[in-house]
């Protein structure tokens, strides 16, 4: 359960973020850390790079999730629902949600350094773990 | 071998005091259920004496840990069999435990790539299973 504080501290993140600069590197983060989540971007053509303009548009349609979720703490799973029905028919394996999670906490580690406090870890934990659970809420 | 040289560079920056009290704190955090195997603390910040002191004994250990790449099994024996045995920790803690660390990594040292983050990834990974060894 998100609280009230942590959906507040979530939305003065997403708010200041620089959002094309992170969103693109932790899906670079993501592909060379855990590589076998490379596997359904064949159409990448081998080009897993921040600046690569697979992960570049990739990571556009993912930017607009986030803000959407962000926008939709307290009904993830309803705002989510057709996005994790496609992923299932993509083939993504559930798992995965949470590596990208991973990543994007790393980022935010690196850009923030003492801002990025065990509070504020804490509320960006709980937003990707939610994230994750509303994505595979629809897998049968 | 160009693992072996970031997880090395990366042992050498660490100041385990600082970074132990600070991951543990977190892992405190993020996973409350872990603190049920410290029963004695009275806090569980960073700026607790308990939580510094144990801390700085975990980091101490993978410092320790990362001049030993070759022959990591061997080092880690007695760890491995001191957790599977005598404090029976749940061994899914050190999954958990590894993911708060790389994230305490990233705050705190100048530069922490995607190649570094593979590297360490995979040592803590490989820690975790040799500490998961000695269960049964």
């Amino acid at each position: 359960h998100i609280t009230a504080d942590e959906a507040h501290t979530i939305g003065g993140i997403w708010k200041d973020l620089d959002k094309q600069a992170t969103t693109a590197l932790a899906p670079e983060r993501v592909f060379t850390v855990y590589p076998w989540t490379t596997r359904l971007f064949s159409s990448f053509k081998h080009d897993f790079k921040a600046t690569g303009s697979g992960v570049q548009g990739h990571a556009k349609k993912v930017v607009g999730a986030l803000g959407t979720a962000v926008d939709h703490l307290g009904c993830l799973e309803a705002a989510f629902l057709d996005l994790s029905k496609k992923h299932q028919t993509i083939g993504v394996d559930t798992q995965n949600f949470k590596l990208l999670g991973q990543t994007f906490i790393v980022e935010l580690a690196i850009l923030l350094r003492d801002g990025f406090t065990p509070e504020v870890h804490e509320a960006a934990y709980k937003f990707f773990l939610a994230v994750a659970g509303a994505l595979s809420a629809q897998y049968h | 071998e160009a693992d072996k040289h970031a997880i090395r560079q990366v042992a050498h920056q660490i100041k385990p005091k600082l970074y132990g009290a600070d991951a543990l704190a977190r892992l405190f955090e993020l996973h409350p259920q872990t603190k049920t195997y410290f029963p004695s603390f009275t806090s569980y910040l960073a700026t607790d004496p308990h939580v510094i002191a144990h801390g700085t004994k975990v980091f101490d250990a993978l410092v320790k840990a990362a001049e030993h790449l070759d022959d990591l099994p061997k080092h880690l024996e007695k760890l491995a069999k001191k957790h599977g045995t005598e404090l029976l920790v749940d061994p899914h803690n050190f999954v958990l435990f590894s993911d708060i660390i790389v994230a305490t990594l990233a705050i705190h040292l100048p530069s922490f790539t995607p190649a570094t983050h593979t590297a360490v990834d995979k040592f803590l990974e490989e820690v975790a299973h040799q500490l998961s060894s000695a269960y049964r």
